[in-house]
């Protein structure tokens, strides 16, 4: 098993939309993808083009009717996540999912004690960012006492970002000097992504020439990178670009 | 042409249009307070360190790295220094007990120093008479 964490310090910051992105196009590339929301507002769904009213089962639900929604396993982890059974199972053996499987584990910014088990199993963990002074301030506040510059799992995504904007180039460009390589990633804003949950479509299908999906392509890259995954498709890209 | 430009002439049915990179040059950016204090925040880049600091601690992590060596073998193990030193000893003192050199109260051997050379003629001489 494979764990992304995707967890920032300040809500808002768009670390659901990552999470939901980053797992569609993992799976888009063939990859086998678990992506689970531990949040209690359970809106990584409405990123797979579920209603509010539509659920998705728990770990143990979804071993014998498990959800896969444009080949992503969906799973809604919320009900577990604090019982003593779920913890010591993540302690001793990691997440209850297939083995092979790449889980993208979607973390609320106030649940500090999950975020720092699952950072414990997880091969990288993903930190979106805004390009604004309350989430950049939130820095301070992501791993605890530790520098996040010490940090080697933790990996930044700059989200939303806006050219037009002075303030937003300003903070990539002071994000990209500060933290180098630890910036592996960079979203530009695009109204086309809330008005994609607005009609309960996913991004790619309700608007297929939004900024936003070739940047999460280049994010994906950048994941797969770092986590040391080569999937068939990239394979087979490879050998016809060779 | 970036493909999300490409992408959007196509759906504007345009052949082209006036487009602006906006690339900020770095001279241009601002120093705002919130970046001055995160640069000076030990939590997002650890502990800034002037040269002078960055040197103790290199020549601290040497001395460490020294210290954490195994001590040279000083002597073979069948013939420890004690001994060596006993038996020479002996030698210019008939029918006195050699003085013995013990590592465990030694406070030359307990700190890893070589027994120098000043100390050892001292102890020859105080046998000889």
């Amino acid at each position: 098993m494979t764990l992304i964490l995707c967890h920032a310090a300040k809500g808002g910051v768009g670390t659901t939309f990552v999470a939901a992105q980053l797992a569609l196009s993992i799976a888009q590339r063939g990859g086998q993808v678990t992506a689970v929301d531990f949040t209690y507002q359970d809106a990584l769904k409405l990123h797979f083009g579920l209603l509010p009213n539509q659920f998705a089962p728990g770990f143990a639900a979804s071993q014998s009717e498990p959800l896969a929604i444009s080949d992503v396993n969906l799973i809604n982890g919320f009900a577990e996540k604090d019982t003593e059974e779920f913890l010591e199972r993540v302690r001793a053996a990691g997440l209850p999912v297939h083995a092979g499987d790449i889980v993208v584990a979607d973390v609320a910014a106030a649940d500090r004690g999950l975020a720092e088990l699952l950072y414990e199993r997880a091969d990288l963990h993903l930190a979106p960012l805004l390009p604004d002074p309350a989430a950049l301030a939130s820095l301070t506040r992501l791993a605890g006492d530790t520098p996040i510059s010490s940090r080697e799992k933790t990996a930044l995504v700059l989200n939303q970002l806006d050219d037009r904007r002075k303030l937003s180039r300003h903070s990539h460009h002071f994000v990209r000097e500060l933290f180098e390589d630890q910036l592996i990633g960079t979203v530009r804003r695009d109204e086309a992504a809330p008005e994609a949950l607005a009609m309960f479509e996913q991004l790619a299908k309700y608007a297929p020439s939004s900024v936003v999906l070739p940047d999460i392509e280049d994010l994906t890259d950048a994941v797969l990178s770092r986590c040391g995954i080569v999937l068939a498709q990239d394979q087979s890209d490879m050998r016809e670009a060779g | 042409m970036r493909s999300d430009a490409r992408a959007l002439l196509q759906k504007l049915n345009q052949q082209g249009f006036q487009y602006q990179q906006f690339p900020d040059p770095y001279a241009d950016l601002e120093l705002w307070p919130v970046f001055e204090a995160l640069l000076h925040d030990e939590r997002v880049v650890g502990q800034q360190l002037s040269r002078v600091q960055q040197r103790e601690h290199e020549f601290q992590a040497v001395k460490e790295q020294a210290a954490a060596r195994p001590k040279p073998v000083q002597t073979p193990d069948e013939h420890p220094l004690e001994e060596q030193f006993s038996a020479l000893l002996a030698t210019y003192a008939p029918g006195q007990d050699p003085p013995v050199v013990n590592p465990d109260t030694d406070e030359a051997e307990q700190t890893g120093h070589k027994v120098d050379l000043r100390t050892f003629l001292k102890e020859l001489g105080g046998a000889r008479k």
